[in-house]
């Protein structure tokens, strides 16, 4: 229904394109371009899964993606992505609409630009979100899971609805507003992030409205952004009565904040990111509600080195907190133990170190390794991890991952 | 040791002055470009895909070399003050987001010659040394 609709809007908006376009068809494709890239990832841990089954090995990772870009005129942009995603049992590799868009340049000039943008577009927070799974985009195989948290992708991947941007540039200075209002994707690996499984019901609306606002030197030495959004879903649980311990009617709030920070040095980029993540689970009830609102806080620091114009390495620490007034986890044992459920609390928190290396031999190809030390099982799929209590609160990861674009 | 010396100086002098004085850049636009010079923050507002339109109008087209083309770094590196993969990942940012189309990626001079002297709007680049340009307008960045 929710992609009919939204492939409906978008014939209608290349139908509309192609009326208003001049009568120079024979020109059409100059102003066509496809680009793509096809990634493949390994995955290593001595305990507990990521992508697949990691404790022996996996190769179930794997992200191809092929756009189109098309200007019907000077001031539309027509542009779409086609992506498959595998990713353990958390993405299952069908293809799925990335984006699909129309853009509008309504103001256009040296110094501010802005648009409207219709469509399933992507959602702007942070320095990489919009891209993330773009191999050649990421510092690193995995992005920083402290912010870029994998189980939250689903939900902030893009939002079906309508765009707003202005790009400014003054006192030397590139300042940019981006805005976006929509539906979010609302699947099951949403249920496992906020819900903690695949339940009997489901979020059957929902709305999203994000924001970003980056000031940036326009030679990109620096930039620095914020970048808040607040997710509200509508669940649906079905059953009546509710099953006990099961979430009932109601909306589930996120509200999300991101600071965001980089800076090169000769060959040198650091960059700091900081999330407050506010969940309220208060209208739902259930397990996951036994603590109605929690506050989620994590941060990174980054350093890059680019020591060849073909080799980088990436130096990395992150922590991240589900709860930050109970950062060990041992409140929410205790909640739980009081009904009688054991539990593992290093799966509220994660501290991760990460060291890596990439080698682009061609402009078309990226190959990278890395190694993550980490403290703490917040970040890992629970599809893959099915058993809380089998958690190993320390743990190492290996990663392999060689990407090609065209 | 003079003949290291000497050498040395020799190879410097022949090395380093030819890349700083020869190998400047020469940018070509369509020649209904109405533009003789363009200030560097201008051409990097253009090749870093903010502006879509010339002040007349004109849709901007990029037409570049590949990455790794001798052209392209020294342009990219001479003219915009950049690493090739900084201004790549400019690119690529807004690229795989569909906020801007791709520049047209061309591998030979003939190519960007055809490619900007035929696309409206089009704007690229040339080494110096490739001798006559015919068809397309040349524009001095300062």
């Amino acid at each position: 229904m929710k992609s009919n609709s939204l492939a409906c809007l978008m014939g209608i908006a290349v139908l509309f394109a192609a009326l208003v376009a001049p009568a120079g068809a024979a020109e059409l494709p100059a102003n066509l371009r496809m680009n793509g890239f096809v990634t493949q990832g390994y995955f290593l841990s001595d305990h507990n899964n990521i992508y697949g089954n990691s404790e022996s090995g996996s190769f179930d990772f794997r992200e191809l993606a092929i756009n189109a870009s098309w200007r019907p005129r000077s001031d539309l942009l027509v542009a779409g992505q086609l992506m498959s995603r595998r990713a353990g049992n958390v993405n299952d590799g069908s293809p799925q609409v990335d984006y699909l868009l129309l853009d509008w340049r309504a103001q256009d000039g040296l110094e501010t630009q802005s648009g409207l943008r219709l469509g399933r577009l992507k959602v702007p927070y942070g320095f990489y979100n919009d891209t993330r799974d773009v191999a050649f985009t990421r510092p690193s195989i995995l992005l920083a899971q402290e912010i870029y948290y994998d189980m939250l992708r689903d939900l902030t991947l893009s939002v079906d609805g309508a765009g707003f941007y202005r790009q400014g540039t003054a006192a030397g200075l590139n300042l940019d507003l981006d805005l976006v209002l929509g539906a979010p994707k609302r699947n099951v690996a949403v249920e496992y992030t906020y819900l903690g499984g695949d339940m009997p019901g489901k979020f059957d609306s929902g709305m999203a409205v994000v924001g970003r606002l980056m000031l940036s030197d326009p030679q990109a030495r620096w930039r620095a952004a914020i970048s808040l959004s607040s997710f509200d879903l509508d669940y649906d649980a079905f059953d009546d009565p509710v099953p006990e311990l099961l979430p009932g009617d109601g909306q589930l709030h996120v509200d999300i904040a991101v600071l965001s920070a980089q800076a090169g040095y000769r060959s040198w980029v650091f960059t700091a990111e900081y999330i407050l993540q506010h969940i309220d689970w208060s209208e739902l009830g259930g397990v996951v509600a036994l603590k109605p609102e929690v506050d989620l806080e994590a941060f990174y620091l980054q350093a890059q080195y680019r020591f060849s114009s073909q080799w980088d390495l990436v130096l990395r620490y992150g922590e991240a907190y589900l709860d930050r007034d109970d950062r060990g986890g041992l409140d929410y044992q205790a909640r739980l133990a009081e009904l009688g459920i054991a539990s593992q609390p290093a799966a509220r928190y994660a501290r991760d170190l990460t060291l890596g290396v990439g080698w682009q031999p061609s402009p078309d190809w990226l190959l990278r390794a890395e190694w993550h030390r980490v403290r703490g099982a917040l970040w890992l799929p629970r599809q893959d991890n099915p058993d809380d209590l089998q958690l190993e609160r320390n743990w190492n990861l290996f990663a392999l991952q060689a990407t090609y674009r065209f | 040791m003079g003949y290291f010396l000497r050498y040395g100086v020799l190879a410097i002098v022949l090395g380093v002055l030819p890349t700083q004085s020869l190998w400047s850049q020469v940018v070509i636009a369509h020649p209904g470009v109405q533009a003789d010079s363009l200030s560097p923050a201008y051409l990097f507002s253009l090749f870093s895909l903010r502006a879509r339109h010339w002040p007349l109008g004109q849709p901007v087209s990029l037409i570049v070399f590949e990455d790794q083309h001798p052209a392209h770094i020294n342009f990219v590196k001479q003219d915009l003050g950049v690493y090739p993969y900084q201004l790549r990942g400019i690119w690529d940012r807004y690229i795989f987001s569909g906020a801007v189309q791709a520049p047209r990626v061309v591998d030979s001079v003939q190519d960007m010659l055809y490619w900007v002297s035929h696309t409206e709007g089009g704007i690229g680049y040339l080494e110096s040394d490739v001798g006559d340009i015919q068809g397309v307008r040349v524009i001095e960045i300062k």
